[in-house]
């Protein structure tokens, strides 16, 4: 049996802030909760328009008989029908000089996001780009635990056209010993 | 096809070829000189001690580089790879699986003073890559 492992997402402010486990999409928009319909929360098309970051983590329930789990990866492994105009998602993940991302006091924002600074990659990294224990060689031995947040923000422009954007898939790799 | 967990088959030293659990390998993988990770229909082997691959029962396997390896042990790992949809209509993927498991099996070690990896990546529907690096 592999370790049971499910995506968890953080929103609200720091001091009353409620996680939710096993979400289902990473839809972005201007709410700031988990499993969002986008019709219901566009995102403005403006000069330096965003939507609200998305702080989530992998959270490990069980080790299922295994000893470690690290070399975490997130990467965008379907673009569907590509970009629009001016669209595209920042992010914090990075194979070198990662820093350990610290949920915020005022919780995620729908400005430019300072954590989520890097470009979101599209094919899977050459290595970990997300820590456990604010390390990119860091692992896991026991549950229950938790990596490192994964911030992402979808940020669009002036220029991106209203409707529905392209739906894309991210994907999310660990290994276990 | 109907995914199915594979055996581990081991050898343990010189000793007979045993049916492990997955959670068995950490604690022998030092003293491993043989895994095999099998489904029904196919079969992959890595030969730590004589440093050689046998895919699906051909022949041995030896990539350039191999046998320059000292102090081998075994190199396994299983690789989970979930995936989500972002802006999309929060359904899983056809069947509910959006979560797909591999295995990565081979040998590691060091030559000339630099950590060496050499695996295979299997998958239980067939798929191979031959890695030269576990990242």
């Amino acid at each position: 049996m592999a370790a049971t492992i499910v995506l968890a997402e953080m929103n609200g402010p720091d001091a009353t802030k409620i996680e939710t486990l096993d979400i289902s999409n990473v839809n972005f928009g201007s709410d700031d909760s988990p499993d969002i319909v986008p019709a219901t929360y566009p995102i403005t098309a403006e000069a330096d328009g965003h939507s609200f970051e998305k702080w989530l983590r992998l959270y490990v329930s069980n080790m299922g008989g295994s000893s470690l789990i690290d070399n975490l990866k997130i990467w965008l492994s379907n673009l569907g029908g590509g970009w629009k105009t001016g669209e595209g998602i920042s992010c914090n993940l990075r194979t070198s000089g990662y820093v350990q991302a610290s949920y915020q006091t005022g919780g995620p924002v729908d400005t430019n996001s300072t954590i989520a600074d890097q470009v979101m990659p599209e094919a899977e990294p050459g290595g970990a780009n997300l820590g456990i224990g604010g390390s990119l060689s860091g692992s896991i031995a026991a549950a229950p635990a938790y990596s490192d947040y994964a911030v992402l923000q979808l940020d669009v422009s002036a220029s991106t056209p209203a409707g529905a954007v392209n739906q894309k898939t991210i994907t999310f790799q660990w290994d276990e010993q | 096809m109907q995914k199915s967990s594979p055996a581990w088959i081991a050898r343990i030293g010189s000793g007979e070829a045993q049916v492990l659990q997955f959670e068995q390998l950490y604690e022998l993988r030092e003293k491993i000189t043989e895994l095999t990770i099998a489904w029904p229909c196919n079969t992959y082997k890595v030969n730590v001690s004589e440093k050689y691959f046998i895919l699906n029962g051909g022949m041995k396997i030896r990539m350039k580089g191999m046998e320059d390896i000292e102090d081998a042990i075994i190199l396994y790992t299983r690789r989970v790879r979930k995936t989500l949809p972002i802006n999309g209509d929060g359904q899983l993927l056809e069947g509910g699986e959006n979560e797909e498991i591999s295995y990565l099996l081979g040998i590691q070690g060091n030559a000339f003073g630099t950590k060496r990896e050499y695996l295979v990546h299997v998958s239980q529907d067939g798929m191979i890559w031959v890695w030269r690096d576990k990242r």
